[in-house]
């Protein structure tokens, strides 16, 4: 109990609990446990470790790998009488008949199940049948999920036998520190991999205080905006680098406290700023992955341009040419999604006429700002709409020729247009799927104002 | 016949091996083609030619990329060289930013897998997105081909394995698990016995080309599967990327992209890269044909305005080239310099008689005197010696004119407002289009050239010599021309010392005469600002004749005193006119630049950029301009005639229409048009009414019109 302790830190209470459902030999497992938590909180690990201390029958198997569940079949039975000799395994009665082979009946088997939220897009019956697994077929058999996600996310239909449930929390501030801190001699082998050192200063490098002292001033900076463990360690490992570079040139002591921290601290508050920004700029397009991306954009080692380009479409539009009249059709295609097609002939044509004024129009312009049209989303549009307005905004005479047609293509190809979803050759259905930065950009490059054919700013 | 039994109509398969007769069959193809034309003289000097041209594209190709490619074998190699896969989880990958240009795109990556087969593993599968619209076949795939792809590599190293993995999996069985058995039964169940041929395990490398085309769930999910993997499979990952690295970042949420540990590779961004191509092969006088002014333009905007593709221009140019020599003999005196004494020698009367038609010929026919000019059309071999000769002066001409492109480029490339443009190609059109130095743009590029410093200018000549130099480096082995046996009058020796090696040597001494000049009047002109007026130290100086001759001109400019640099600016700035009026006379005046250049523009046209619409609303609306024929001779492209293919007019009127097409209105024009005689009931006649269905059908097909629900008896344009 106690090595397993020390091989997985801060987590005793759950580390028991599994002790206490799974430990004694000579009774029944429970029919099955569903075990849910944030991502990096050991639930994994835990479960792997008492498994592997009881010397438990145990398989584990990877939900997201089984993209059918012929796979998943196959893979407990392969484990299980460990032979991989064609084994065929195509439903789940033939999982129950070769589970009955088993003659052994009392022996515990274990199967875990991770990532178990893949299960629920599964079919139906599939995680249900796992939570009964021990009622089909007559064994000490037991079924562990594993997820992120809490339980009363799956929705099952009647007659779900109920799993006993174990909640992982988050690691608190100080649990975080202790398991980091665990992993010193690693961070200090990264930095010595690196770089060139003098022994004296390696005997300072090695010491656990100094250790110590980064991990304090790191997590203070980053506990709030990041719980996860991996993500932590990633970021500690390249800010502790930074951290004891200017020790390596000797140019503070590794004593000397406060200078380390004077100089640390901008360090750590300009890669939190690189969260913050991701966020607030390029965000609002792409609103689905918020906080998680934002963090993730710590996770590489990239350089100095590419954080740039992380932080502002700007920059991203510059940073790929494309051909001049691409270029077009892409503004084209952003105008044919945030224009109604009604206005068309106003913002397109020369000799539109005179627009009457109507009081309810004016009322319903001045009063919803929200409503604008380039903050609702992209509207379909015909591949007649596009070329009309292509043909529009651009001021030479070109014919329509098939590499102009296939540039269309390209930039489907390229993510910057989304095509409709079903093939339809009579009318093919477009939606520009760049935001108005982005756009602004391009059009910059050719020297072509957008607002002036936007609805929303006339 | 049994298994041919059915209830239904039905399509049966048999195999009957058709696949190999296949690939052997296409081999006879392109050996009737080489058939039909190896005997003709425009036929070998084209191959000749191409081959010639396609050799140096690969040098350039393998040059441009092999920094790039190295760099990345470099990064999976540091990976396959680690044993213990400390890094739990989380998988190696190289980012290869490509640029957009998608049709490049297979030559970058086919040259990447063969260099990672060679230096670093076999195990290597490239899976495009169209492979893998599912994670089921992404896995599939990748599974296969890192297995199989061993086996066709070196069966010979290690046969019983693959004999074991081949008769063993079948489609459905390609999953990850079986990579990993084979991988263990491969190399970690091999190593303990100290099997000392197969030192380290071998990286697996999996190559995804056009990473925005795929669908970002089953790449997740795939990054997943194997990042589940990398405590066992040393697994690295190539993306191809076309935009940027941001579209990686944001088709991967936070969970997923920690997985990856990502290293970002530029490749050289391709208008950089066409730049380099043209540079180097085509605008140079080595290149055995050339493009005119005209055509050349068409190529680049075809690029800069289209698609970005290399591979696109090179393939044109290509295709210019067929259309250049095909089927006349003539231009086979388009060849290398060397070869052209045999090559006139061998052309025919007929051949002899279609270059005296040549437009280019006939100012210089004008030149000669009455016998030369009688003698040109009896004498044949009087002809041919002229023409040898005068080929001759082609290429001292063409030799000349790259030279002062180059040597142009070298002086206003960095001249403030990019007058002639910035690169050697938008100088090269600018001066194959027109005469050069009498547009503004020279002269005013040649006004600033007269405001630059000393050192800049200094800078611009050194340069300037060095595209001289390295001209005279690599001219090609031309014949002198006092060689050539003949009996020319004066004039043209005169004219032809001007041009050629003669001139270019000429320039060169020139070129150097004026850097010593300024660089010697550098000191003297900060003397003469000090002391504005006072000539004396000027005159102490043991100045040369230079010297001498601009204290006389300055003292006859009482008004303007100019410091000696300036003086001598203003002489280097009118030598460089005249070598320029001299060198950059564009191509079109030249006798005989036909041969050499090609110059059909409006003909090629057609075939590289095409326009499907427009070439399907000529056939539609002027029938006669594909068919040929008497009958369909329009008045105007509006008029409709009966004769016409009912298609056709069934086109033409509705083309009057508006969105919504009554087909009872248009069924009546249609019989209107081709019976208008009786006036009755010619709607109800059964001929015309099918005729008229089937028009309406095929203008369906051809998705000109859909029926509409929303009107009975109507249906909607689709085009407008």
């Amino acid at each position: 109990m106690e090595d397993i302790q020390a091989t997985v830190p801060c987590r005793d209470s759950q580390l028991k609990e599994l002790f206490e459902l799974l430990g004694d030999g000579d009774e029944p497992l429970p029919c099955s446990i569903f075990i849910s938590g944030n991502m990096a909180t050991g639930k994994s690990l835990c479960v792997n470790s008492v498994l592997q201390y009881l010397g438990f029958k145990h398989i584990e198997i990877d939900c997201v790998e089984c993209y059918a569940p012929k796979i998943m079949y196959e893979c407990i039975i392969c484990e299980l009488f460990e032979e991989d000799e064609n084994i065929k395994c195509e439903t789940m009665v033939d999982l129950f008949n070769s589970l009955k082979r088993i003659e052994n009946t009392r022996e515990p088997i274990v199967i875990v199940f991770d990532r178990a939220e893949r299960l629920r897009t599964m079919d139906h019956s599939i995680i249900s049948s796992f939570l009964r697994l021990r009622e089909f077929c007559n064994l000490n058999i037991c079924t562990i999920f594993i997820t992120h996600l809490i339980y009363e996310n799956f929705y099952f239909r009647m007659g779900v036998r109920e799993p006993i449930r174990l909640y992982f929390p988050n690691y608190s501030k100080e649990e975080l520190f202790k398991i980091i801190f665990l992993k010193q001699k690693s961070f200090t082998y990264h930095l010595l991999f690196n770089y060139e050192v003098e022994d004296e200063i390696k005997a300072e490098l090695d010491k656990p205080e100094l250790f110590a002292n980064f991990l304090n001033a790191f997590l203070s900076v980053f506990y709030r905006p990041c719980r996860d463990l991996i993500e932590l360690q990633h970021m500690a490992r390249n800010n502790f680098v930074k951290y004891c570079e200017p020790i390596i040139r000797n140019e503070i002591q590794a004593q000397d406290l406060t200078k380390l921290w004077r100089h640390i601290s901008p360090i750590l508050k300009s890669s939190l700023e690189l969260l913050y920004l991701r966020i607030s700029d390029s965000k609002p397009q792409n609103p689905s992955p918020g906080k998680e991306n934002a963090e993730h954009a710590g996770s590489f080692n990239f350089e100095n341009i590419l954080k740039e380009e992380l932080t502002s479409t700007k920059t991203f539009a510059q940073s790929f040419e494309l051909p001049y009249y691409a270029k077009y059709l892409l503004i084209a295609a952003y105008l044919a999604s945030y224009n109604p097609p009604k206005e068309d002939k106003r913002l397109f044509m020369k000799n539109h006429g005179k627009q009457r004024k109507r009081m309810q129009q004016v009322k319903a312009k001045a009063k919803i700002n929200e409503k604008l049209n380039t903050q609702l989303g992209p509207k379909v549009f015909t591949l007649d709409r596009l070329l009309a307005i292509f043909y529009a905004i651009l001021e030479d005479k070109i014919g329509l020729t098939s590499n102009l047609l296939a540039q269309i293509a390209t930039l489907v190809e390229l993510k910057l247009i989304a095509g409709g979803k079903e093939i339809d050759l009579d009318a093919a259905k477009y939606k520009c799927i760049v935001g108005y930065d982005f756009i602004a950009a391009v059009a910059q490059t050719v020297g072509f104002n957008v607002r002036k054919y936007l609805y929303d700013f006339i | 016949m049994e298994s041919t039994v059915s209830v239904s109509k039905g399509v049966f398969l048999f195999p009957n091996g058709f696949k190999k007769v296949k690939s052997s069959k296409k081999k006879p193809e392109s050996v009737f083609f080489e058939k039909l034309f190896e005997e003709e003289s425009w036929y070998v000097v084209y191959k000749r030619n191409w081959d010639l041209i396609e050799n140096v594209l690969q040098d350039l190709h393998h040059r441009t990329y092999s920094v790039l490619l190295n760099d990345i074998v470099n990064y999976i190699k540091e990976f396959s060289g680690r044993n213990e896969f400390s890094l739990d989880g989380i998988i190696p990958s190289a980012t290869l930013l490509t640029g957009v240009n998608q049709p490049d795109h297979a030559s970058q990556f086919t040259a990447l897998l063969n260099i990672i087969r060679e230096e670093i593993t076999p195990h290597v599968a490239i899976i495009n997105a169209q492979d893998a619209p599912s994670v089921k076949h992404l896995v599939e795939n990748a599974v296969r081909q890192l297995i199989c792809e061993q086996s066709q590599i070196d069966s010979s190293d290690c046969d019983d394995f693959n004999v074991k993995s081949k008769t063993k999996l079948k489609r459905g069985q390609y999953t990850m698990r079986a990579l990993k058995n084979w991988y263990c039964s491969k190399y970690v169940n091999v190593s303990p016995k100290k099997n000392k041929h197969r030192v380290p395990p071998n990286t697996l490398v999996i190559v995804m080309p056009d990473f925005e085309s795929f669908n970002c769930n089953v790449l997740q999910d795939f990054i997943m599967i194997v990042s589940s993997y990398t405590s066992c499979l040393p697994i690295v990952i190539v993306f191809g990327v076309a935009t940027s690295v941001s579209a990686l970042h944001k088709s991967f949420p936070y969970h997923i992209s920690s997985k990856l540990l990502i290293k970002v590779f530029h490749s050289h961004s391709s208008p950089v890269y066409m730049n380099q191509v043209l540079d180097e092969i085509f605008l140079t006088h080595t290149s055995p044909f050339h493009l005119s002014g005209k055509a050349f333009e068409l190529l680049t905007d075809v690029f800069l305005f289209y698609d970005f593709s290399v591979t696109g221009l090179i393939q044109s140019i290509k295709y210019c080239m067929m259309d250049h020599y095909y089927g006349d003999n003539m231009k086979s005196l388009c060849c290398q310099p060397d070869m052209l004494e045999e090559t006139i020698l061998n052309l025919s009367k007929e051949d002899l008689e279609s270059i005296r038609q040549l437009m280019s010929f006939r100012p210089f026919l004008e030149q000669q005197d009455c016998r030369a000019k009688i003698s040109l059309f009896e004498d044949d071999n009087y002809f041919r010696d002229v023409l040898y000769k005068q080929m001759n002066r082609l290429y001292d001409y063409l030799y000349s004119f790259y030279l002062c492109v180059r040597l142009l480029h070298a002086f206003v490339q960095d001249i403030p407002k990019n007058l002639l443009g910035k690169t050697v190609r938008e100088i090269y059109t600018k001066c194959a289009v027109q005469d050069i130095v009498e547009t503004t743009a020279f002269k005013e590029c040649m006004q600033l050239l007269n405001f630059q410093s000393q050192m800049k200018l200094v800078e611009t000549i050194k340069n300037g010599l060095k595209v001289v130099n390295t001209s005279l480096q690599n001219v090609s082995p031309v014949k002198p021309l006092q060689v050539t046996p003949k009996k020319n009058n004066m004039e043209d020796v005169i004219v032809n010392n001007h041009l050629g090696e003669g001139f270019v040597k000429n320039v060169r001494v020139h070129l150097l005469m004026f850097l010593r000049q300024i660089e010697k009047a550098n000191t003297e002109a900060t003397i003469i600002t000090n002391s504005m007026e006072t000539d004396d130290d000027v005159e102490n100086v043991p100045g040369n004749r230079y010297k001498l001759k601009e204290k006389l001109l300055k003292a006859t400019r009482v008004d303007r005193v100019q410091s000696e640099f300036e003086m001598v600016r203003l002489r280097f700035v009118s030598y460089l006119e005249e070598v320029f009026a001299k060198g950059l006379q564009p191509p079109h005046t030249q006798t005989f630049y036909e041969i050499l250049f090609f110059n059909d523009v409006s003909n090629v046209k057609k075939q590289i950029v095409g326009s499907p619409r427009g070439a399907l609303h000529t056939a539609l609306s002027n029938p006669a301009h594909y068919l040929q024929c008497t009958c369909c001779q329009l008045a105007s492209s509006e008029s409709v005639v009966g004769s016409l293919p009912d298609l056709c007019l069934a086109y033409k009127l509705h083309r009057e229409c508006g969105k919504h097409i009554n087909l009872y209105d248009w069924l009546q024009a249609f019989a209107a048009v081709l019976r208008p005689d009786d006036d009755e009931d010619r709607h109800q006649h059964p001929v015309v009414q099918s005729r008229f269905t089937r028009a309406v059908a095929e203008l369906q097909f051809l998705g000109f019109i859909k029926s509409s629900k929303r009107k009975t008896d109507h249906v909607m344009r689709l085009t407008w």
